[in-house]
């Protein structure tokens, strides 16, 4: 024989499962709510996605070249970063505003602490913060899909709400006016690109579950709690609150993402709750919109320590 | 009475692909050998000590290493013929281990020195299972007469590990169809002997028919009983086994007896039946031959030392070029670095895989997706060890129980990263072992 045999260590066999494949399902998830965006919004919708794909492979890609490590474009996460960036800023943003979110995600915030799964808040929402802060007009206004109703423009449906609230105690009442549920759900209302059609991120949530990709823990936890908070603050109706502004998005896209949410289905649970709980209380008692953002990057903070706090005991006991 | 137990917490394990595609193959023989190359020492504990030197002339059965100490066992010459060489054989762990080539010459002569054993004491039963050169022989081989010896904790479970949960392997499958009355008898011997009152069968339920055989010539036996397992690598690990079977958890280095049991392989037991009988020492295994690159797969009872190599040509030699060599199953077994390596005493399988049956995948960054962790059946977090053991935590280690680990090979083969995380595993643990050393 002349072939050498390859011997490694077991086991020798292994899931097909592999990190590029994961990215893989997680963009084949995000394509309904990326065709949403193209119908709501227009071409100008995905012209964006496009254009912060390309902003954030290329990122990846100089970085690894400039700083001669391994490339690591392969893996697609940060096609994956490139689509939810642009899925959380309207389809108004100047090109180059999203191209700047691209950098800051996959430079300063992936990058510089060492890569893939060292990031210790999510990249996209980082970004998003960040260019929140930086292009506050640009980011906060929203254009609407044709057929809107009229009498909305400058608010997403939780703004309009909140001003209804504050002013007249019959909102409640009024809210169907504004935004009946049926029009919640298919995404015929103010918002950025990504978070208006629930239907659409429903139906990617669900291709991830059944994919094994993500447990739902996280995302029904998150809702179920600002769900049940909203009741109980009655601040907002509490249907119209999960389906509005960007928690479907968050819940089910942001806050799964494995690096930054805890590995132990307890800490999911924590972690899902923390997030329902900040979300509710900010959207209640602050006046910024970004309740789902910060809850959700505050969290991602506190992931260490829950998993710590929430590892499962060993068999036998801890070993001595 | 069993609340004095732990309970055992199991982890998810993995579903692989069965593969179990020589099920059905019948034992065959294969041509005797021309030489064997047996290792005086197969177990794990303290070496056997050779008795026989070069140009010694043996028969089947004539005892070649003797034991050393309680925790150690003899070994036996698998022909008749002449010992042409003492050599050194290279061991997958890097260490040597002497072993004795033994020319065949086809006569294949028992030794006339057998007779059966005279048992009517637990003692008497003990020392003639040592003389047998009985290891376990499901893989780890740990010497059988240890386990039957009384122990200070008291035992109320025999528990049999049918499971046969690594993919490929059905040796043990064949054992329960081919031998269903020695399997019976040998359990109703150990009861006998050792006391214990009831043995539960632990058997995955990929093999219904094995469950049905069992089932049928057990005939509500009221001590023994058939547990079917849900079919979950790694339900064969002997403390998930010991979990599933009697609700109870072996805590962290303790034994099976800790949790009121004694574990012994189904192939085990059937040749404990057939040793009381005859007092025919350990010579011979029955094992699977399977993988894409060899021409004949199936199930053969083969003496011990038969080489790899002669092995292959004895079944129609490679279909295709052969990839990776293993002793064992694909989930734990040894990659050979050389086809004139022999079978063992612990050898259940012997796969030729091909390329395409290999996995190899670049070791990217953990993602932390946690997969390892639902898949570990100990409930360990390899993600964690991994840190660890990488920025050398010594501390963190033994907090994250390591040393708990079975090394079953779920955490690697979840890794979607590539990560070699069961042998992170065992360097972490040797780590610990090291640093304990030296305080």
């Amino acid at each position: 024989m002349t072939k050498l045999l390859s011997v490694a260590p077991a086991p020798h066999i292994r899931s097909k499962k592999t990190t590029n494949l994961i990215m893989l399902d997680v963009i084949i998830a995000l394509l309904p709510v990326v065709v949403a965006s193209g119908i709501l919004f227009g071409l100008n919708a995905l012209v964006l996605i496009a254009v912060s794909v390309a902003g954030c492979v290329l990122s990846e890609y100089l970085w690894c070249r400039l700083m001669k490590k391994p490339q690591c474009v392969q893996d697609l996460s940060a096609v994956v970063t490139g689509i939810l960036i642009a899925l959380n800023v309207p389809a108004s943003l100047p090109i180059w505003q999203v191209l700047f979110g691209d950098v800051v995600a996959i430079i300063i915030v992936k990058q510089l602490f060492g890569g893939i799964g060292y990031n210790f808040v999510n990249p996209a929402l980082a970004a998003r913060v960040v260019m929140g802060l930086s292009f506050p007009a640009s980011m906060t206004s929203y254009t609407y899909p044709a057929g809107t109703l009229e009498g909305m423009s400058g608010a997403t449906p939780l703004s309009s709400i909140d001003a209804l609230s504050n002013a007249t105690p019959e909102a409640a009442t009024h809210l169907g006016k504004y935004a009946d549920l049926f029009s919640l759900f298919i995404g015929r209302h103010g918002g950025v690109l990504g978070e208006t059609c629930a239907l659409a991120i429903l139906i990617g949530g669900i291709y991830l579950i059944i994919r094994g990709i993500i447990k739902p823990i996280i995302p029904l936890s998150f809702l179920a709690t600002t769900f049940l908070l909203h009741y109980a603050f009655g601040s907002i109706a509490p249907l119209h609150a999960i389906l509005s502004g960007g928690i479907l998005l968050g819940a089910v896209f942001m806050a799964t993402d494995y690096t930054t949410s805890p590995y132990t289905d307890k800490g999911k649970l924590v972690f899902g709750v923390g997030c329902g709980i900040l979300t509710a209380v900010i959207r209640t008692y602050t006046n910024t919109h970004e309740g789902v953002t910060y809850s959700i990057l505050i969290m991602n903070l506190l992931v260490p320590y829950i998993n710590k706090l929430t590892r499962k005991k060993p068999y036998g006991g801890a070993a001595k | 009475m069993s609340n004095i137990y732990l309970k055992p917490n199991i982890g998810g394990g993995i579903k692989t692909a069965g593969l179990k595609s020589t099920e059905d193959f019948k034992t065959a023989t294969l041509p005797l050998p021309k030489k064997v190359v047996i290792p005086f020492t197969h177990h794990i504990g303290a070496p056997s000590a050779p008795v026989v030197s070069k140009g010694d002339h043996v028969f089947v059965g004539t005892k070649i290493a003797s034991s050393t100490s309680f925790i150690s066992a003899d070994t036996h010459s698998s022909v008749s013929g002449t010992v042409s060489d003492i050599i050194e054989l290279h061991w997958s762990d890097g260490s040597l281990r002497p072993s004795a080539i033994i020319e065949t010459d086809g006569e294949q002569k028992p030794d006339p020195g057998i007779t059966p054993p005279e048992i009517s004491t637990r003692e008497d039963f003990v020392s003639a299972v040592q003389s047998s050169g009985l290891i376990g022989l499901g893989g780890a081989g740990f010497p059988t007469h240890v386990k039957l010896a009384k122990t200070k904790q008291p035992v109320d479970t025999l528990v049999i590990n049918a499971a046969e949960c690594e993919p490929y392997i059905t040796s043990d499958y064949r054992t329960i169809m081919e031998e269903t009355d020695e399997v019976i008898e040998g359990i109703e011997t150990v009861l006998r002997y050792t006391g214990v009152k009831k043995a539960v069968i632990g058997i995955e339920n990929n093999k219904p028919k094995a469950i049905e055989l069992l089932n049928k010539k057990l005939n509500g036996s009221p001590e023994i009983r058939v547990v079917p397992l849900k079919t979950i690598y790694p339900q064969g690990a002997e403390k998930v086994l010991i979990g599933r079977v009697t609700g109870r958890a072996v805590p962290s280095g303790g034994l099976p007896a800790d949790a009121g049991t004694i574990v012994l392989n189904v192939t085990t037991v059937s040749f404990l039946s057939k040793f009381v009988k005859t007092g025919f020492p350990l010579v011979e295994k029955r094992i699977t031959v399977d993988g894409s690159a060899i021409a004949k797969p199936g199930n053969y009872l083969l003496p011990l030392g038969y080489c790899i190599g002669e092995l292959a040509e004895n079944l129609g030699g490679y279909v295709r070029s052969p990839e990776r060599i293993l002793l064992g199953g694909p989930m734990m077994g040894i990659a050979l670095s050389s086809e004139d390596f022999p079978i063992l005493k612990t050898t259940n399988a012997v796969l030729y895989l091909s390329e395409s049956e290999v996995s190899t995948i670049p070791n990217n960054n953990c993602i932390r997706c946690g997969r390892c962790a639902y898949g570990c059946p100990v409930c360990l977090s390899p993600v964690e060890i991994d840190t660890a053991y990488e920025n050398g935590e010594i501390d963190e280690l033994k907090t994250l129980s390591v040393k708990n680990c079975i090394e079953c090979g779920c955490c690697s083969y979840n890794c979607p990263a590539g990560r070699p995380l069961t042998q992170t595993m065992k360097l972490a643990k040797a780590l610990l072992a090291k640093v304990g050393e030296k305080k």
